[in-house]
């Protein structure tokens, strides 16, 4: 069994480090003992963060592709819950160290249920978004933004608890950012020629399926601003659609290149407190269209 | 009908295809074969506008656009991270189908990830989706590779009952099949393109390998 746990705990970190490359072992160790040592002196502060660990490790359970090797193993439940342990030495070495026998004991028995999580728990699920971009559910899939949505959920309920609105801004501008993701993928040329709505239609039908799908995330972040009484901050949640809707029309402006629309949107997106990039929206517009026609040959 | 004239496709300094005048003037089936590199993908491709080349293709006198055809590649690009059945819908609301067909040509497993099908179940997946609509045109790049007897059978009989409504071009290496199916056979060599109609498929493979 602990032969298995080795090998375990060597395949995945073999994916990051060479072997024999102790160099680099020690810088990664060095870098979580500094880490472990900041979050020490703000324990209070940073606890929440540590929360992270158990979703990373709920990502690797989900991922894992060696359950039916292990499983032939009377114990791979003990070997998995092993690893986990191995894998969140530092969060239970500091909980261990602030004396929170609960937290530990808790933190514990969460990643031995997660051991449970299989195949059956963790078949394909079915996203309601629209489908018109497929990236809304590719994205969510593959980089599991959904797991996004309850942490910054419990980041609003911290901010309000410890009266820190920067939290709050934080919590936007990730949603910015998740709902920017799918509009930065790259459909594949022949779907854009093959589609039946061609140049502005294909546009709006795009802003459209931004408009519909952004809903099923922001909706549930709106509402615990609402819960809270946060009103202020919800207000600002409908302009987050600004985000994907522009990043789409310079993904289509600068189709084949990816890092020139990436920096654009930078600029554009650090420019929006002095207002002037929004009177670059129709340019921006009409420029996307005219490349989408292109793309089509209409 | 189908108007092709290709004046000239090349890669860089390669000449692909040259002087290619093509009419298609009934529905049907229609064969393309030529050894591997000689251009039948590369002469779909300029049909679809997938790819630039010298010269006009038009349908019925109008510009051909790719939304009217439905164009089945030797090994289809999917996405997958999608699962059969969200890839109909994507397709369905690409090109604004009303129709909610749930009886599809061919049976595949409609909620596994696409990344876990074979070659064969991913053509079958891409197949059922473009079959979804009807179309004026069907191009299939060797649309037999890659599926197993009885769907290859399904296949064919589905393009026979298009074919009485539709141009369907296909390209293959089976030469019985097309011998059996088609209305003309062509012979993509050389750069060029020579037409045979069903009185001269015996002369179709001494053109191909010089015989």
């Amino acid at each position: 069994m602990l032969k298995i746990l080795k090998y375990l705990i060597l395949i995945r970190f073999r994916k990051i480090f060479a072997k024999d490359d102790f160099f680099a072992i020690g810088l990664f160790l060095l870098a979580i003992s500094v880490l472990g040592y900041f979050f020490q002196i703000n324990y209070q502060k940073n606890v929440v963060y540590l929360a992270v660990f158990l979703i990373q490790i709920i990502a690797i359970q989900i991922d894992r592709n060696d359950k039916d090797f292990l499983i032939l193993n009377k114990n791979f439940r003990i070997i998995l819950f092993l690893e986990y342990v191995i894998l969140s030495l530092p969060i239970l070495v500091l909980l261990v160290l602030n004396s929170k026998l609960y937290y530990f004991l808790g933190y514990l028995f969460s990643i031995f249920l997660v051991t449970f999580i299989n195949k059956s728990t963790s078949k394909v699920f079915r996203y309601p978004f629209k489908m018109f971009d497929v990236f809304w559910t590719i994205s969510f899939r593959k980089y599991k933004l959904f797991l996004l949505i309850p942490v910054l959920g419990f980041v609003i309920y911290m901010s309000q608890k410890y009266n820190n609105p920067n939290l709050q801004y934080a919590v936007l501008l990730l949603l910015g950012i998740i709902l920017c993701v799918p509009t930065s993928e790259r459909e594949k040329l022949y779907f854009i020629k093959a589609s039946s709505y061609i140049g502005q239609n294909y546009l709006l039908q795009q802003m459209k399926t931004i408009c519909y799908n952004s809903m099923f995330v922001l909706f549930p972040i709106a509402i615990i601003f609402a819960v809270l009484e946060e009103f202020q901050t919800l207000f600002f949640i409908p302009l987050l659609l600004l985000f994907p809707v522009v990043n789409l029309l310079f993904k289509y402006v600068f189709f084949d290149r990816i890092i020139v629309h990436n920096i654009f949107f930078g600029l554009f997106v650090g420019g929006l407190m002095y207002g002037f990039p929004l009177l670059f929206i129709p340019i921006l517009y009409f420029k996307a269209i005219k490349n989408l026609k292109i793309i089509q040959n209409a | 009908m189908l108007d092709i004239q290709i004046l000239e496709k090349k890669f860089g300094s390669k000449v692909i295809l040259e002087n290619i005048n093509l009419q298609i003037l009934e529905n049907g089936i229609y064969g393309f074969v030529g050894k591997n590199g000689q251009g039948k993908t590369t002469l779909f491709k300029c049909i679809l506008g997938l790819t630039d080349y010298e010269g006009k293709i038009d349908f019925n006198s109008k510009k051909l656009i790719l939304n009217q055809i439905a164009w089945c590649p030797t090994e289809p690009d999917l996405y997958d991270e999608l699962t059969a059945k969200e890839f109909y819908d994507f397709y369905r609301e690409l090109t604004n189908s009303k129709k909610p067909d749930d009886n599809f040509l061919f049976d595949v497993p409609e909620n596994q990830l696409l990344k876990n099908f074979s070659t064969g179940m991913k053509k079958k997946t891409y197949l059922n989706a473009i079959f979804q609509n009807e179309h004026q045109i069907y191009i299939l790049d060797e649309p037999f590779n890659g599926l197993d007897l009885e769907s290859n059978y399904v296949l064919m009989n589905f393009l026979k009952q298009k074919s009485q409504h539709s141009i369907v071009l296909i390209s293959s290496h089976i030469l019985e099949v097309l011998y059996a199916n088609c209305q003309s056979i062509y012979v993509v060599k050389n750069q060029n393109i020579e037409k045979f109609t069903q009185e001269n498929y015996q002369l179709i493979e001494k053109k191909l390998f010089d015989l």
